[in-house]
C-alpha cells in the first residue's frame, strides 16, 4: 500500500498495475469531479477530465509541500496562477470553494471562517457551519472598499 | 432486526425525510462529525421519535493530533449525552501520508509492522471517547499480503473495539479478489457483531474492479451475504445506506427488502 499511497505524489513509482493505476486514476478524478462540480468554468482553463493534469496538479503540490486537504482549491489558484491560466472569477470561486470545504472538514467549536486573498482587493470569503439540522452551510463574501495590502497570499481566520 | 437509513447531511434531507414518510425505519445512523455545532432538538424533530447511531467519517484519528481528538471527543459526548446513540463507530482510514492528504480516504496496510501503531491510536481514540468503538470493514480494492480479517480480528482482541460489519463492503473486496467474504463470519460470531451496513456498488468504468458507491440499490450477492449472517446472529441493527443518487423510491425498497430478510 505504502507504494501506492506514494504514487499519487509522485511520476517515480514505476511499477503499478493495471488496477493500481486504474485506482490511481479514479482518486484523481474524484478531485477533478469536486473542483469541477463547484467550479464549472475551471474546464475553460484546466480540464479537470484530463489526467496528465490532475496528475501534474498533484505532484506540484506535493514538490511545493502545499496544502491538499480542505484548502486544495486554494493550493489550485496558486497553481493556476504560475500557470498564467488564473482570473478574478475563478480566484473568487475557488476561495469559496475552500471556505466550503472547511465547514466539512473543521472538526473543532469554531463556526465561522473568513479567507482573504490578496489578490481580490474588494471581497472577504466566509463560510459558517448550519446550527440547524434542516439548514444548509452558509457561504458568502462581504465587500470592502479600502482592504488593507496584505504580503499573505491568503488570511485564514476561524472563529468561534 | 433493526432496520435504519444514514443521514449523512443537508444535502440528503429531502430523500430522507420521504423514506421516513413512506417506509418503516427503526433508526437513523447519523454522520455526526458533520452536525458537531448542531442544536440537538433540531435533531431530534428530524429523528420524530426514532433512535439513531452515531458512525464518524472525519475524526482522522490515525492522524489528527491529541489536541484536536480529545476537542472532538467532548463534542460528540455531549451529542451522545443528548442523543442517546445505540453506539458510536469509525473508519480505520487512511487519510494522508507524509502530511500530504490523499483525495478520499484510503485503505491502510495490514501488514504486522503496522498493527501496533494502529493498535494504540485505537486504544487512545476510545480513551477519549469514553465508550466502545465499532470499527467498519473497507471494501478492499488492492489485494494485500496480509488479510483485513485477521488484522481485524487482533485488533477487536487488543483494543476492545467492536466491529461494526460492512456486508456489501465484504462482498466487494470478494468480488476485487481481496479476500473471501466467508473469512468474516468467525469474526462476526466471536465478537458478537451486533450492528450492520448495506448499500450498493458499482464496477468501476475503467479496469476490472469494483468500487462502494452508496448510489444504487443492493445487490443480490449482498442479500445472499446478510442471510448467512441472520443465521448466525437475527437481533442485529442494520443501516441501508445511499449517499448518492438520491432516489427515494429506490433507497425505500432496500429498506422493505430488508426487512423481509
Amino acid at each position: 500500500m505504502i507504494l501506492f499511497y506514494k504514487s499519487l505524489f509522485t511520476s517515480e513509482v514505476k511499477n503499478l498495475n493495471q488496477r493500481e493505476l486504474f485506482y490511481r486514476k479514479l482518486l484523481y478524478q474524484s478531485f477533478g469531479n469536486l473542483i469541477s462540480t463547484a467550479v464549472p468554468s475551471i474546464d475553460d482553463v484546466f480540464d479537470t477530465k484530463s489526467l496528465s493534469n490532475l496528475e501534474d496538479f498533484f505532484i506540484w503540490n506535493s514538490k511545493k509541500n502545499m496544502k491538499t486537504d480542505w484548502m486544495i482549491s486554494l493550493s489550485l489558484i496558486i497553481y493556476l496562477d504560475e500557470k498564467k491560466l488564473l482570473n478574478k472569477d475563478l480566484e473568487e470561486k475557488l476561495v469559496l470553494l475552500a471556505c466550503s470545504q472547511w465547514t466539512y472538514s473543521d472538526k473543532t467549536s469554531n463556526t465561522k471562517i473568513m479567507i482573504i486573498s490578496s489578490r481580490v482587493r474588494d471581497k472577504n470569503f466566509y463560510a459558517e457551519k448550519s446550527f440547524e439540522a434542516n439548514k444548509k452551510r452558509r457561504l458568502y463574501y462581504t465587500k470592502l472598499c479600502n482592504a488593507a495590502p496584505s504580503s499573505e497570499r491568503f488570511v485564514i481566520s476561524e472563529f468561534k | 432486526m433493526k432496520v435504519g437509513v444514514n443521514w449523512s447531511g443537508q444535502r440528503e434531507l429531502e430523500a430522507l425525510q420521504k423514506v421516513l414518510e413512506n417506509t418503516d425505519v427503526d433508526f437513523i445512523e447519523i454522520l455526526i462529525d458533520n452536525f458537531l455545532v448542531t442544536d440537538t432538538s433540531t435533531i431530534e424533530k428530524i429523528l420524530d421519535g426514532r433512535r439513531c447511531s452515531f458512525h464518524i467519517m472525519n475524526s482522522q484519528f490515525l492522524h489528527s493530533s491529541e489536541c484536536k481528538l480529545r476537542q472532538m471527543a467532548d463534542m460528540l459526548k455531549e451529542l451522545q449525552r443528548k442523543l442517546r446513540p445505540m453506539y458510536i463507530s469509525d473508519h480505520v482510514g487512511m487519510f494522508e501520508y507524509e502530511n500530504k492528504n490523499f483525495p478520499t480516504m484510503l485503505e491502510i496496510s495490514y501488514s504486522e509492522d503496522n498493527f501496533e501503531l494502529i493498535r494504540e491510536k485505537v486504544i487512545k481514540w476510545q480513551s477519549y471517547l469514553d465508550c466502545q468503538l465499532l470499527l467498519e470493514n473497507y471494501a478492499s480494492i488492492i489485494p494485500q499480503e496480509y488479510k483485513q480479517s485477521t488484522f481485524y480480528e487482533y485488533l477487536l482482541r487488543d483494543t476492545d473495539a467492536g466491529l461494526l460489519f460492512d456486508v456489501s463492503n465484504a462482498v466487494i473486496a470478494e468480488k476485487n479478489m481481496c479476500q473471501n467474504k466467508e473469512d468474516w463470519l468467525k469474526i462476526i460470531r466471536n465478537f458478537k457483531t451486533n450492528n450492520f451496513h448495506i448499500a450498493g456498488y458499482e464496477k468501476n468504468t475503467d479496469g476490472d474492479f469494483w468500487v462502494d458507491t452508496h448510489s444504487n440499490k443492493i445487490s443480490k450477492e449482498s442479500y445472499l451475504f446478510l442471510k448467512e449472517i441472520l443465521e448466525i446472529n437475527k437481533k442485529i441493527s442494520i443501516s441501508i445506506e445511499r449517499d448518492d443518487n438520491f432516489l427515494w423510491e429506490d433507497w425505500s425498497h432496500d429498506v422493505n427488502e430488508v426487512r423481509k430478510l
